[in-house]
């Protein structure tokens, strides 16, 4: 069962699972309470435009994967004439959205206070595992740390060196239009 | 399923007899399977979401006239071959804007998802759609 809520424009999804709420309205993001009180933000699915190719593309978030949250950008169009005319989608590109984890919410924190370049290129460096570099966040606005890092030229022949190969993929391109 | 619609005969010049036209919309638009309908009050249209067209499956959605049921258009013809149940259509309205979306939620039978979509109906083109939000 499916309902609209007119004023904050949150749509609600009820299930045997729970509830679900969906913010369709044009506030990027606000602050709400999930069922044990912890403090949580939801994100309007508009929030997402910025990933859009063209301006007719439209977005759809495949949160059903087993592999978790994809957003994908698709151009709706039709082909065929009179009643055999049918609407066709063509897939552009896919950004799969992470959950952050402490641990990463605690290195980006520190590379964010570096004071020097060769800081975070130590940083960098020094991650045994650099997969956290290359995943996408919402608390990074849809981004990854590859793309904010690609000011610098050291970091980036580090992290997008052949090495690393297993982490790139075809379906999840590793730069793509961002808010920054 | 049938509507009901308005139809003037002019017996004279001054007087004006109002009696129904019934058509029969399953007929009409080659569709079956109707899952919802919204009316739209502002622009006096309906909506009407379908999962057949041409006895395939999948998810149609067609505006048609209150006035006049041969002034239709089929908003989105997406022969994706799945059974549609739950569903629910609003009309989703910002005047600052001036853009209306129609919102058209649905579950699809056998692989269990729950669907949202969201249409631009403001304007008169073929990319309508804007999102479309896939979970269990």
């Amino acid at each position: 069962m499916g309902l609209l809520l007119a004023e904050n424009k949150d749509f609600i999804h009820l299930s045997k699972a729970g509830m679900h709420v969906l913010s369709l309205g044009s506030q990027e993001q606000r602050a709400i309470k999930d069922i044990n009180g912890a403090d949580r933000m939801i994100h309007s699915l508009e929030s997402c435009n910025f990933l859009k190719v063209d301006r007719n593309n439209y977005l759809v978030f495949e949160c059903s994967k087993p592999d978790g949250r994809a957003v994908s950008v698709q151009q709706e169009y039709s082909k065929g004439d009179g009643s055999g005319e049918e609407t066709l989608f063509q897939h552009l590109l896919s950004v799969k959205l992470c959950e952050v984890t402490l641990r990463e919410l605690l290195l980006f924190n520190s590379l964010y206070v570096c004071k020097t370049l060769s800081e975070i290129i130590d940083i960098v460096n020094d991650q045994p595992d650099p997969q956290v570099f290359y995943k996408s966040f919402l608390e990074l606005n849809g981004t990854n740390m590859v793309s904010i890092l690609s000011f610098d030229s050291r970091s980036m022949s580090y992290l997008l060196s052949d090495q690393f190969a297993q982490h790139f993929s075809k379906e999840y391109p590793l730069f793509y239009r961002n808010k920054i | 399923m049938y509507l009901h619609l308005p139809h003037q005969t002019h017996q004279s010049q001054n007087v004006a007899n109002v009696t129904a036209k019934e058509v029969d919309i399953n007929d009409e638009y080659q569709i079956a399977s109707i899952k919802s309908v919204i009316y739209d009050q502002e622009e006096k249209f309906y909506y009407v979401l379908s999962n057949k067209f041409e006895e395939k499956l999948g998810f149609f959605v067609i505006k048609v006239s209150e006035k006049d049921p041969s002034d239709k258009r089929f908003l989105i013809k997406w022969k994706n071959k799945l059974d549609i149940g739950d569903p629910n259509m609003f009309i989703l309205r910002n005047y600052e804007s001036k853009l209306k979306e129609l919102i058209v939620s649905y579950k699809t039978i056998y692989i269990n998802t729950y669907n949202v979509i969201c249409m631009d109906v403001s304007v008169e083109d073929d990319q309508l759609m804007i999102f479309r939000h896939e979970s269990f």
